[in-house]
């Protein structure tokens, strides 16, 4: 009698006992509806994270945009540009081509952009004229003709300075970057929002996620969710870097010259290439949860909870 | 039997939930994105061409089967392969010069280095058989340079590969490069036009042009009705 009552009472079917059953269903479904939207919204929060720690990365550092202009290939690019403007202002001047090519080098380039770009970053967007190019081609011109036995009169020049303003001029609009102030206000405004952004994202989220744990009603199903939000953010970041990239078809652009067209596709593929770090980041923490979230609670007859050791997940699906 | 509860039991919902969360998003955020910028479309229509493809100059002449030089035969113009910008479609040489020099189509920096250029921005101007004013220019010190010994009446010879055309210099003078009585467009004689810098000489820009005006003689004439 006493273990019929026993079981009686540990049997959840028992008379009564299915009403208990339902509302303890209804109340656990309801339970799972906020940790699940909880859990979405984490995923928009981290990928939201994802965007600003993105931007802050790339648009907003010196370094990133030095990078790709050497990974671009534009001091080679515009050296190969210059070098044939430079032959044919000699060939119709008088002088032999490696007197103006021999004062550029696609090293100087590289370094005179990466400047310019410091300079953009520290708020100095002054065009730059580089005189220094039209005085030493100026120079060289000069000593090639005294070599020749040519002496420069008034006429003469005139017609060489020309020629030297040519290749400075040139250099001047090739090395050079584009609508610079409008492009340090942008940095400068995106560098103040993406503080405020930043610090809002990582509260909101962590409010979030605190908020899943805690309405989840249990360490695996809290773990569940937050495996849930880690994927999808995770997801998410893997569709920005692999499909939205090529969606912009950055190579079509019509730019000219090729150099500042290659460069731009450069800058901006980078940009969505680096969603695929915070997506293995985000994929290896939602890892961690998934091993965390493996096994179940289920109740013996008795009505005592054990841990039932079920095969890893991988093996299951 | 206890319902198992999808997402706090079932292992699918480690694939599927995760999925629905990103799908949606992706949804939405297209969706979004879409609206904004189908406005714009057109304008950034403008910015992008359908495929940029980097293509290499040819050299016509080269692919050309034997150039037969029988006269002023009439060629359909859709039969000939028309230059692009950068090929080499001739070869000049001027009766009393040593010169032998490849012609392309266009006139940029890179083409200047490599020989004669072809003035093509602007409607009246063309290549030979065309019926049009035909420009060609190179630099003094390389690819015209034997222009200051050509006399006047000595033929020029351009051998293109869709026949050989031949012109007789009837002038020469010397005009400031913005002088633009030097050349007219709006001819409809076939008539060629050689320039360079002056003097052959100078160091340095020098303002003025050395002008060669040669007359149609015999040579294909495209038909561009056909």
């Amino acid at each position: 009698m006493e273990t019929t009552d026993k079981a009686r009472s540990a049997d959840i079917w028992s008379e009564g006992g299915g009403e208990k059953r339902e509302t303890a269903e209804q109340k656990k479904s309801a339970a799972i509806g906020w940790p699940l939207v909880l859990s979405y919204l984490s995923a928009l929060l981290l990928t939201v994270l994802a965007v600003v720690l993105v931007l802050y990365l790339t648009v907003c550092n010196e370094n990133y945009m030095k990078s790709r202009v050497t990974a671009s290939g534009f001091p080679q690019i515009v050296y190969d540009t210059l070098l044939e403007n430079y032959k044919s202002y000699a060939a119709a001047t008088g002088f032999e081509s490696h007197i103006l090519t021999d004062q550029i080098s696609a090293e100087q380039i590289e370094k005179d952009m990466q400047r310019t770009v410091a300079e953009l970053y520290q708020g100095d967007t002054a065009f730059n004229l580089r005189n220094e190019i039209a005085n030493s081609t100026y120079d060289a011109m000069a000593a090639d003709a005294a070599a020749r036995g040519r002496e420069l009169n008034d006429t003469n020049k005139q017609g060489v300075s020309i020629v030297a303003d040519a290749c400075r001029s040139d250099y001047a609009s090739y090395v050079s970057i584009p609508l610079a102030s409008q492009l340090n206000l942008l940095i400068g405004k995106l560098q103040n929002i993406l503080w405020i952004v930043l610090l809002a994202s990582v509260l909101f989220c962590a409010l979030a996620i605190y908020l899943t744990v805690s309405l989840s009603g249990g360490r695996k199903t809290a773990y569940r969710c937050l495996f849930f939000a880690l994927t999808a953010s995770a997801l998410l970041c893997l569709l920005i870097a692999a499909a939205l990239n090529p969606m912009l078809r950055m190579e079509n652009l019509n730019l000219e010259p090729a150099s500042l067209r290659l460069f731009l596709a450069s800058y901006v593929r980078g940009v969505f290439e680096s969603f695929g770090i915070f997506a293995a980041v985000y994929g290896a923490a939602s890892a961690l949860f998934l091993f965390l979230s493996r096994g179940k609670m289920v109740r013996d007859p008795a009505g005592r909870a054990k841990k039932v050791h079920r095969k890893p997940l991988l093996n299951r699906l | 039997m206890k319902k198992q509860s999808f997402i706090r039991e079932n292992p699918w919902a480690f694939l599927v939930v995760p999925l629905v969360f990103a799908l949606f998003t992706a949804a939405v955020l297209y969706g979004v994105g879409r609206s904004l910028v189908a406005p714009y479309e057109g304008l950034l229509g403008l910015f992008f061409s359908e495929h940029i493809e980097e293509v290499e100059p040819r050299d016509l002449l080269e692919a050309a089967s034997a150039i037969s030089d029988d006269g002023s035969p009439v060629l359909p113009l859709s039969s000939i392969d028309y230059p692009a910008e950068g090929d080499r479609y001739a070869t000049i040489s001027i009766e009393g010069t040593n010169m032998q020099n490849p012609v392309y189509y266009g006139d940029s920096h890179t083409i200047l280095n490599r020989g004669v250029g072809t003035y093509k921005d602007h409607s009246g101007a063309g290549i030979p058989g065309e019926g049009k004013t035909i420009m060609m220019v190179a630099h003094n010190n390389t690819f015209f340079s034997e222009l200051k010994n050509v006399q006047l009446g000595a033929l020029v010879k351009l051998e293109t590969h869709y026949g050989i055309s031949t012109y007789r210099i009837i002038d020469m003078q010397v005009k400031d490069y913005q002088d633009r009585t030097a050349y007219d467009f709006s001819r409809t004689d076939e008539n060629l036009i050689l320039y360079t810098c002056h003097p052959f000489d100078a160091l340095g820009f020098t303002p003025n042009r050395y002008f060669i005006y040669a007359e149609y003689l015999s040579g294909p004439k495209l038909d561009p009705a056909r």
